[in-house]
């Protein structure tokens, strides 16, 4: 697949800091990157026109569920051939997408899902309290989609055309990784697994979700289902 | 009449005019409105009927009845506004994803060749990018 057809979305609320050692290795291998500024306030704007990279600005801050979704609609827009969810903080590793890519490439499945707990190697760097929330994840996810998978919050993932042209996102702050896994369902899209390894840096870890966070997810969930 | 009947009955008749000068509103709405302000003044007026209505639903005193349904009243004014605040909210994201999609370049690699998008207004790469 030729790499500038692969639009990587990358979603980025106040990561000035990191946008620049994040995207470098995604452009450099010639991909079309794809950054959503959520609102940042920080110098985002200025870093991301500074860079070969289509940057596209929300005027206002909504959430990662809707920065993914803007981001997939430009890629749908311009005929995209494959998009990648990937994180803007870092802690994703560009040297997998290739892998995540291989089943969309070959038709295998519609929606590739990284998992952080395949291998036992990726399953230990996670952070315990981090390990158990993600577990309980799991099941809520299982119980609200009826997807079970080995691991739902992971922000890395490939989509093929026909899931970019169906998944739709409602939920604009974190429930969208379990919305994405009813969409899943709903459209009756192929979906696989993939191992991936999840590197958590000091950063990462003080710009990621606090496990607190885990409550609102749910409650967002509720209210998802309850108001449709 | 004590003053706090005048009180109550101005605060009443406020609200219905306030409510049918500034908001316009669907049929149903406005019927609500009718009932709530010739209700209240009524049981403002003859406050002993709250109490006959109460005796009859098992309630002791027509102000505990009228404080019951007000408690069912506001979880129910919450739901509607929690559920207008959703509808507001997915519109506006919407919105500001159709007008951040309007302003983004074209991918890099295809400057020129946008032929095959579906956006509604072509924007010029080379313009400047307003904040």
């Amino acid at each position: 697949m030729d790499p500038s057809s692969v639009y990587i979305i990358v979603p980025a609320y106040n990561e000035s800091a990191m946008l620049r050692a994040s995207l470098s290795p995604l452009i450099d291998a010639g991909y079309t990157v794809v950054v959503v500024n959520d609102g940042s306030r920080d110098d985002s704007r200025p870093v991301l026109e500074s860079m070969p990279v289509v940057a596209v600005h929300h005027l206002i801050n909504l959430g990662q569920g809707a920065a993914l979704q803007t981001g997939m609609e430009y890629a749908r827009r311009h005929g995209a051939k494959a998009v990648i969810h990937f994180d803007a903080d870092g802690q994703h590793d560009y040297r997998q997408i290739p892998v995540m890519l291989e089943a969309i490439e070959s038709g295998e499945a519609d929606v590739v899902l990284g998992s952080r707990f395949m291998r036992p190697d990726d399953a230990s760097r996670v952070p315990w309290i981090k390990r158990v929330i993600l577990r309980a994840g799991i099941v809520i996810s299982w119980a609200s989609s009826g997807v079970w998978l080995t691991d739902t919050h992971n922000g890395f993932r490939a989509l093929s055309p026909k899931a970019i042209e169906r998944i739709n996102l409602t939920q604009s702050g974190f429930a969208h990784a379990t919305e994405i896994l009813s969409e899943i369902r709903r459209n009756k899209l192929r979906y696989v697994e993939r191992p991936v390894t999840i590197c958590y840096s000091d950063y990462s870890k003080a710009k990621g979700q606090s496990p607190a966070n885990a409550i609102n997810i749910v409650i967002d969930l509720l209210l998802g289902r309850i108001f449709r | 009449m004590a003053p706090i009947q005048y009180l109550l009955i101005f605060g009443l008749v406020l609200f219905g005019l306030l409510y049918f000068t500034r908001l316009r509103s669907r049929l149903l709405d406005r019927m609500l409105i009718l009932v709530f302000v010739v209700a209240g003044t009524t049981f403002v007026l003859h406050p002993e009927l709250t109490t006959d209505i109460a005796r009859r639903v098992g309630v002791g005193r027509g102000t505990d009845l009228l404080y019951y349904l007000s408690v069912i009243a506001f979880a129910f004014v919450c739901m509607i506004m929690l559920s207008r605040l959703r509808e507001l909210r997915s519109s506006l994201t919407r919105l500001t994803r159709e007008v951040s999609l309007a302003a983004a370049p074209p991918p890099p690699g295809r400057i020129g060749a946008e032929l095959s998008t579906n956006r509604p207004v072509e924007e010029d790469p080379g313009a400047p990018r307003q904040r």
